[in-house]
Formats: structure tokens, sequence, C-alpha cells
């Protein structure tokens, strides 16, 4: 049986990532150097959810992509629109505000067990 | 740089994509993985091994899974998860039903006298049809509720440990022969030859009616007219009997080839040409031989129309196989491309 809390730091990884990807795109990217960019940050996100998601993304108006044929293979590399810029400018406010509040409250949390401790 | 085993994976994913999306999704998979497998062996200066390929495989995950995210999140009434497991079972059941069927068949065959032979076999074809779609009907309903309450996981469960990319099946080979519907096609072909030639009185029509004693029963008549046997039917036979030789050839050898391909293109030329024939020449169906004069007028007002229906939709239906075996031909033979390509 796995650990329970694998399964909740993947579930809570898994709230970030259109976050995390769109916050990468301003700039275009292929689907592997994305990953290797992210990868490169610390984030190791699984290709075979990071692919899909591209598309997902892409089928939801919040990227656009095209083919490029200029590197040793065909890539189809990804970049936000403005639809995407609003969508990231929103999901960061949003981001920052539980960040917040959850800070707090984590805090608490700490204070409450040194006081038991 | 050549990776088999990831042709196979991209295939495996790409089987499970609707149509719309799966050759772009196919290439971008295809570049994703080269990169990652350039991305390994970049520095070793060495060629990549199927050990290699392995280990970027695994890193993205079974094809099943891998399928599932691609997939549009639509609601299905059977799902893509659960899809090849109904089929499999579609093809168990229409399957076990029709050689049931075809032992009924023998044994009324074997049983019936010659005068009921007709309307035994015309109650087994409506009670076959009935069961195929009771049968069909069941298996769809049974599926929609699982696929409703039994999470897409669980039917292609493949846990990570578990997944070995080894064991992905070979991408199909375009020209490979189907020797299963090649097998049942024989039987078929047999089985017209035999009925059509040695048992003729058993072609006719039937429907529930009154033979003129006032008691409602199934009815059942001959109406191939003579120039059936006359004119058509010899052409028929040749056209089953080289049918039937090339698909023998086509299960020794396993693959198609030009010559292979050529005689099931005239084949079908040989048939357009005979349906058009019978369209155009004299009336196939003749209802002289039926004795009910009831029976005769009901099925004269249809059976003739409905005859000439049925050999339309049967000329369309040829020209439009022939056309599409004859664009796969020359894509495959003459551009040399592999069809589903664009």
């Amino acid at each position: 049986m796995t650990d329970p809390t694998e399964n909740l730091i993947s579930e809570l990884r898994r709230g970030t990532l259109v976050l995390t990807v769109l916050s990468q795109l301003d700039e275009e990217q292929y689907g592997y150097s994305l990953a290797q960019r992210l990868a490169d940050q610390g984030l190791e996100i699984d290709q075979g959810t990071l692919y899909p998601l591209l598309r997902r993304l892409e089928e939801q108006g919040l990227l656009d992509s095209e083919w490029s044929v200029e590197g040793p293979r065909p890539r189809r590399y990804y970049r936000l629109n403005d639809t995407g810029r609003e969508a990231l400018r929103t999901l960061s406010s949003e981001w920052y505000g539980l960040v917040a509040v959850l800070e707090k409250l984590l805090r608490k949390e700490e204070g409450d067990e040194s006081r038991v401790v | 740089m050549k990776a088999e085993l990831f042709d196979r994976y991209v295939h495996e994913v790409g089987r499970r994509l609707p149509k719309k999306q799966r050759a772009d999704v196919e290439a971008e998979l295809r570049s994703l993985l080269m990169d990652a497998l350039q991305d390994r062996i970049d520095g070793q200066g060495e060629q990549a091994s199927v050990e290699d390929q392995v280990a970027v495989l695994e890193e993205f995950g079974p094809p099943s899974e891998v399928a599932a995210r691609y997939a549009p999140p639509h609601r299905y009434l059977i799902g893509p998860g659960v899809y090849n497991v109904y089929l499999i079972v579609v093809a168990a059941v229409g399957g076990a039903l029709t050689i049931a069927y075809i032992v009924l068949l023998g044994l009324t065959a074997w049983s019936a006298s010659a005068s009921a032979i007709g309307t035994a076999i015309g109650e087994l074809a409506s009670s076959y049809i009935n069961a195929l779609l009771t049968a069909f009907g069941s298996v769809t309903l049974t599926f929609a509720v699982l696929e409703r309450f039994v999470p897409a996981s669980a039917w292609e469960k493949t846990s990570e440990k578990e997944w070995d990319p080894r064991s992905l099946p070979p991408v199909e080979d375009p020209e490979r022969v189907e020797r299963g519907g090649l097998i049942v096609s024989s039987v078929f072909l047999v089985i017209a030859l035999v009925i059509f030639n040695l048992f003729p009185q058993w072609i006719g029509v039937g429907f529930v009616g009154s033979a003129g004693d006032g008691v409602r029963s199934w009815q059942f008549g001959p109406v191939l007219a003579p120039v059936f046997f006359s004119a058509y039917l010899p052409w028929l036979d040749v056209i089953w009997i080289v049918q039937l030789v090339l698909n023998v050839v086509l299960v020794r050898q396993g693959r198609w080839q030009l010559a292979t391909r050529l005689v099931d293109l005239a084949l079908l030329l040989g048939g357009v040409v005979l349906i058009g024939e019978m369209l155009t020449g004299p009336s196939i169906v003749t209802l002289d031989a039926i004795q009910s004069v009831e029976l005769r007028d009901v099925l004269t007002r249809f059976v003739p129309g409905m005859v000439r229906f049925a050999l339309l939709i049967a000329l369309i239906a040829t020209v439009g196989e022939g056309i599409a075996k004859l664009v796969r031909m020359i894509r495959v033979y003459v551009f040399r491309q592999e069809p589903g390509t664009a």
C-alpha cells in the first residue's frame, strides 16, 4: 500500500500544475524544453502528464502552438496568448492570496505545536 | 536513430485517441520521445540501446494512461478505457450466437422435410436477428452502466512496476492479412456456393401471413427467376470461387502483395459489372412459384422493388469499396506511402 502522504503531496502538486506551466510560457517552449526548464528549477513533472496538459491548455484557448522544423526534428512550440496571459494574472493573484492565508494558518499550527511541546 | 520501441509505443497511444487528433499527437509524442532519448545518450558518445528506449518510455508511463490524459474530457456511453473490452465481448457474443445458429441451421436442414425447410429457415433467421439485437443491446446496456459507475482506471490498470515497454505489441503492418476475417468470409462463401447451387429452393422470402386456410403462420416462397440461374449464377460462381482461392492464398501468405491486390480489385470490378447487369437486365425475381394468391399479391407489391433497391445499395457499396482499395493501392505501390498518413 502506498503512503497516504504521497498521494496528498501529488494531489497538492497537481493543483499547481496549470499555474506552473503558464508561468513558463511567456516565451515559446516545446514540450521537452519546458520539462527540462522546470526540472532545472527543481520541479520534476511527469512527462506523460505535462505534454497532454499543454494540449488541453491549447484546446482551452490559453496557449497557441505551431510546428517548427528548424531543429534536428520537427517540434511543436507552445506560447501564452492574450487569454492565457490574463488567466496567468488571475491565477497568480489567487496563488499569492492562498499562500498568504496558508502561511497564517500554518504558522498558527506551528505555534500551537510549540506551545504543546 | 532507429527507435522501433517508440514506434510501437506511439502507435499504442495513438490508437486510443480520437482520429481527429491522432496524427498530430503521434507526431509530437515521437518528437518528444526522441528529445528525451537524445538527452539521455548525450555525452555517452554511443548509440541508443533498447534499454535507453525502455527507460525513456517508463518515464512517460503506460500508453493507456498517457492516451487517457490526451483524450478530451468527454462523457461517454462507452468510454475509451472500456471500449476494447466492449468490442471483445460484442465479438465473442456475436460469434457464439452465430456459431450456435449455424449449428441449428445444420440440424434444421438435416431434419426438416423438403417442403418445410424454407419456413424453418425463415423462422430461424428471424429468431437469429432477434437474438443478436437482444444480446448486443444487453451488452451495450451493461457496459454503459459499468462506464457510469466503474472508474475508467479500473479497466486498464497497469501500475508502473508492472508496465514493461518491451511488451508493447508491434505496429500493425498495413499490408498484413486479417486471417480471422478471411476465414469467416470463406465459410460464408462456401455456404453461399452450396445453397445457391445445390439448394436454390431455399432462397426466397418469408413473412407471417395466411396461406388461404385462415390460419396466420410463417409463409415462405422461392423467388429467384430461371434467368438468375442461367445467366448470372455461373458468373457469380466464378467470382465466389476465385474469391475463395484468393482467401486461401492470402491466409497462407499472411500478407497482401501487388498480385493479390490486383486480383481483389478485379473481383470487385467483376462484381460491379454483374450487379449492373442484374439491375439493367431481365428481373432476377419471379413470384410465379408461390401458391397462395394472397401471398403472391402481397409480395408482388414490394419484393421486386426491394431486390432492385438491395442491388443498387450493393452496387454503390462495391464501387465505393473498389475506389477505396484502388486509392490505397496507388498510395502503397505508386507513392510508397503508408495508409493512414497524410
